[in-house]
């Protein structure tokens, strides 16, 4: 393997939060004996959220974090991963994940189209209500109240409930809870203890629903720099690094709920009854997503998507 | 010649105006969308996204009735303080590097939005508002520029023969300013 | 390929000699930005960069704010706010010993609460206030000076599309940028007109104090003209401060009360909106055009490594931290020389923000201070937008030595706002303490 330093282009700020996706570049590093350098360049430094696929698919970049949510013209299966209420665990997510990437074409398929690589997925820790009125934890609570909402799936779930679903970046949650712009924010503890979203809102309920975050790809032309070795190294870590990530989400998430209780926030769970009832007057997302690839001349694929993760999951 | 940029004129205006209206139906939408949340508890489905949107109309569909202003910023130090020959020599290197730069710019935002019209690319939200006009404006916006620099080349060679000034459209009015910041 | 050092020689000195040579800054920025993009990784990250940044930049929620607050700034012109403050405040302030000029900076002051554009505001006010005051006797240095600077309140008084612009760089709040500058911007008027005072007792030549004053029912009847401005603000400023809406949808919402101000004045015809949208849509697209050269070039710059790797000198030489504040402080000025704030902005906070953050500084109160610092660079010669533009806005014939040596004054008094500042930086940041 020759000398190589990949370039990385991540849309978050570097943070604990990306502590596994570090560690793997570490761990290329070590592996190649230093010869595959892999420099993560943070906050969008490279490329935002809806430019790192087009990016690192022309060869602008090596790897990139690709957030589905801003491609859901182009990623019409991986987009399926983010939608709410397929999931009751980030494990179950990633167990998905991962059969769906070894087992139906159409996921990677869907990635070649844009000259890129999977390599492994981000879990997310699992949604929550926070807010300062204690009443999040009964979907008769939640009528009327207005709940952070974002992308096309989720603003659904919360008017299924009779909830207001209010569009708003993560920068604006703490003043907007404060203000009663907004009387739920709809995020994972993790995010609640960075942005202290404990303060304004001292009452958490959930866990509420589990989705993937993005994916950790790398570009065809860098992976074809690769020599074969270097490349069955990347799959190896890359399959570590995957399960890495799903234990290290989970004792993250319960740190971070401790971290919320220590600071005077109090969690509550969401009674499975109550999220039981909530799943009932939610429309079948999943299905709706089947009926969307219909009309793109997709119905068929999708379908069996939807039956082989229905199979899986046992449901 | 006169011909010619009077008809790229009333285009440049036209194409303004879209991003005008466009400009106009975001402060609408937002205005409708904090009464909505705020005080009647239904949201505008896809407000954001759609003020997200407008803005590439209003910035590209100015793009070249800025250009026949001459309102791009530069800096003035040299230039105010030399002859008009020597002035209308560097509109022209200016007009030049400026081909240059929006001549790429337009190949990639051609491509660009062949495909964004290809796959129907549209916002994500509760209703999905189509992408593509907004980037069909970004390079029909960027095409109409570089038609009216063209013109500019052409104006500004004959200046440093004659050493004329430059002569602005008719309908400049200098009581209406622009500018940065 | 080469390297990055060479490179960033290369074109360094090629951005130099576009600009030098009256380019345009947006292009200059931009071709630069492709040109090191293309030598120092190749020429698939300069083409890919290039598809994908015009539209990103343009399609983004938070920068979605710029247009509608141009737009607000553009109708509120439209319905001759402007005129009215004015009015008022030559009515109630003309007669004191500086009145005019004292009168002109405060009622430049309150069109901030609806224009966040500098340009704007003092292109505005020559048309209004310059032929009145060389009417009365004032001298016309005096005058511009006086407009040239006060205009420069627009930035930091919100809504600021300089402050806007910070905020997404930096990735800071923009709602409490927005409120960090209004008592700052306050003060900054409350030194000019102090400045003024004294000015005009030393030099009572330079203005004369006004026999006449206008009897009590005109001055009381003038107050009604101050009902749109009061009403904007409240609306925006109050808005943002309770968090009744995020700051992109105050911008939607102050361009909406200002249409409604349109209507109440009976402005609204086809042609006057015409000619709001050409205002509005001109302006957006010249700011937008040099904020995607600059995002261009910022890519290059991070593809190199460059501004860590001076970041990270810079940090370990360990100086005390005024000394890195005075560094930027001098690297603004003189930049702020030659370029106009938004680039400098572009430019320079990659490399800036981190390390002043890194020693301790507050990261809005540094907001406040880079626009105190924009504002400055805008009445300096040799290029100070402000000053073209009030020379070029003047009805009367007016010289651009005239206009610089009238607002060096001013320029003065701001460096003393600016020490007071660094000095309290509670003036900064107490408001936005409130909202929290
Ligand atoms: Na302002
Ligand atoms: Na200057």
């Amino acid at each position: 393997q020759d000398e190589v330093t990949l370039r990385w282009g991540h849309y978050l700020p570097n943070s604990p939060f990306l502590e596994v996706e570090q560690n793997f570049a570490k761990k290329i590093a070590e592996r190649t004996d230093g010869k595959v350098k892999i420099e993560i360049t943070y906050a969008g430094g490279l490329g935002k959220g809806n430019e790192l696929m087009t990016l690192a698919g022309r060869g602008a970049i090596d790897m990139a974090s690709i957030v589905p949510g801003y491609y859901a013209d182009q990623l019409l299966f991986i987009r399926a991963f983010q939608i709410p209420f397929v999931f009751d665990t980030p494990a179950e997510a990633m167990t998905l994940s991962r059969n769906s990437f070894a087992e139906i074409p159409a996921f990677s398929e869907e990635l070649d189209k844009f000259n890129v690589k999977f390599l492994f997925h981000q879990p997310l820790g699992q949604y929550y209500l926070t807010g300062p009125d204690e009443n999040c934890d009964t979907v008769a609570g939640l009528k009327d109240k207005k709940i952070r909402s974002f992308g096309a799936d989720i603003p659904k779930l919360h008017a299924a409930v009779g909830a207001v679903p209010v569009s708003i970046g993560v920068g604006d949650i703490y003043e907007a809870l404060q203000r009663g712009t907004l009387d739920y924010s709809f995020i994972n503890p993790g995010n609640i203890v960075t942005n202290r979203f404990y303060e304004p809102g001292k009452f958490s309920c959930g866990p509420v629903m589990a989705i993937t975050g993005h994916l950790i790809t790398i570009g065809k032309r860098a992976w074809d720099k690769l020599t074969p070795e270097t490349q069955a190294i990347f799959m190896e870590e890359a399959k570590v690094s995957q399960q890495a990530y799903l234990d290290w989400i989970d004792a993250f998430e319960s740190k971070a709920v401790e971290d919320i209780q220590a600071n005077g926030g109090v969690v509550k769970p969401f009674p499975d009854a109550e999220l039981a009832k909530w799943k009932d007057m939610a429309p079948d997302l999943l299905g709706d997503w089947v009926k969307d690839m219909e009309g793109r001349g997709l119905g068929d694929e999708a379908q069996k998507v939807y039956d082989q993760w229905h199979a899986w999951l046992g449901r | 010649m006169v011909l010619f940029s009077g008809i790229l004129r009333r285009l440049a205006l036209t194409i303004l105006l879209i991003g005008g209206v466009g400009t106009m139906a975001a402060m609408f939408l937002g205005t409708i969308e904090v009464v909505g949340t705020q005080i009647l508890h239904t949201p505008v489905p896809g407000a954001l996204e759609l003020t997200e949107s407008t803005m590439v109309l209003i910035v590209f569909g100015a793009l070249c009735y800025a250009q026949i202003r001459r309102s791009h910023i530069r800096v003035e130090l040299i230039y105010t303080n030399m002859g008009p020959r020597v002035r209308a020599g560097m509109d022209v290197f200016a007009d030049l590097c400026g081909l240059v730069f929006f001549c790429l710019l337009l190949w990639q935002a051609y491509n660009e939005a062949l495909y964004s019209l290809q796959i129907g690319e549209a916002t994500v939200g509760l209703i999905r508002f189509p992408l593509y006009p907004a980037r069909i404006i970004l390079a029909v916006g960027t095409a109409m520029l570089i038609l009216q620099l063209c013109l500019d080349l052409i104006t500004d060679i004959r200046r440093i023969i004659d050493g004329s000034e430059i002569v602005l459209a008719e309908d400049y009015d200098p009581t209406r300013p622009q500018g940065t910041d | 390929m080469l390297d990055p050092a060479t490179t960033g020689i290369i074109v360094g000195i090629l951005l130099l000699l576009f600009l030098a040579v009256g380019v345009h800054i947006g292009v200059a920025l931009g071709l630069g930005g492709i040109l090191g993009m293309y030598l120092a990784i190749g020429p698939d990250a300069a083409w890919a960069q290039l598809a994908t940044i015009p539209f990103s930049t343009t399609n983004e929620f938070t920068l979605a704010v710029i247009p509608l607050f141009i737009l607000m700034g553009s109708l509120a012109t439209t319905a001759g706010i402007t005129t009215d403050l004015y009015k008022a405040a030559y009515n109630w302030l003309g007669h004191l010993r500086g009145g005019l000029a004292i009168a002109t900076t405060l009622a430049s002051a309150a069109f901030g609460a609806a224009c966040g554009s500098t340009v704007v505001n003092a292109a505005v006010f020559t048309r209004m206030a310059l032929p009145e005051m060389t009417k009365f006797g004032y001298d016309k240095r005096l005058s511009a000076g006086c407009i040239a600077a006060s205009g420069t309140l627009a930035s930091l008084i919100p809504p600021s599309i300089l402050m806007v612009i910070y905020a997404v760089i930096t990735e800071q709040s923009i709602a409490v940028l927005l409120m960090a500058g209004l008592v700052p911007g306050i003060l900054s008027a409350a030194v000019f007109v102090v400045g003024i005072y004294i000015w005009a007792l030393r030099r009572p030549d330079m203005a004369p104090t006004l026999d006449t004053r206008p009897p009590a029912r005109e001055r009381y009847r003038s107050l009604y003209g101050v009902w749109g401005i009061i009403f904007l603000f409240t609306l925006v400023i109050g808005g943002i401060y309770t968090g009744f809406f995020v700051p992109t949808y105050a911008g939607a919402v102050g361009a909406f009360g200002a249409f409604l101000i349109v209507l109440a004045k009976g402005r609204f015809t086809g042609k006057s909106m015409v000619e709001t949208f050409k205002d509005a849509g001109v302006t957006t697209s010249v700011i937008f055009i040099i904020v995607i050269g600059g995002i261009l070039f910022a890519r290059f710059l991070t593809y190199t490594g460059l501004i860590a790797d001076i970041s990270t000198i810079l940090l370990s030489w360990d100086l005390n931290p005024y000394l890195y504040l005075l560094a930027f402080a001098v690297v603004y000025l003189i930049l702020g020389m030659l370029i106009e704030p938004i680039a400098i902005m572009v430019m320079t906070l990659p490399v800036m923000f981190p390390i002043l953050t890194g020693v301790g500084f507050d990261p809005i109160w540094l907001g406040v201070i880079s626009i105190k610092l924009a504002e400055i660079s805008l009445m300096t010669p040799p290029v100070g937008l402000n000053v073209y533009v009030v020379r070029s806005a003047s009805p009367i014939p007016l010289t651009l030595e005239e206009v610089f040596s009238g607002v060096m004054p001013f320029v003065l008094m701001d460096v003393i706002t600016l020490g007071l500042l660094i000095a309290f930086p509670a003036i900064v940041t107490f408001l936005p303490e409130l909202m929290r």
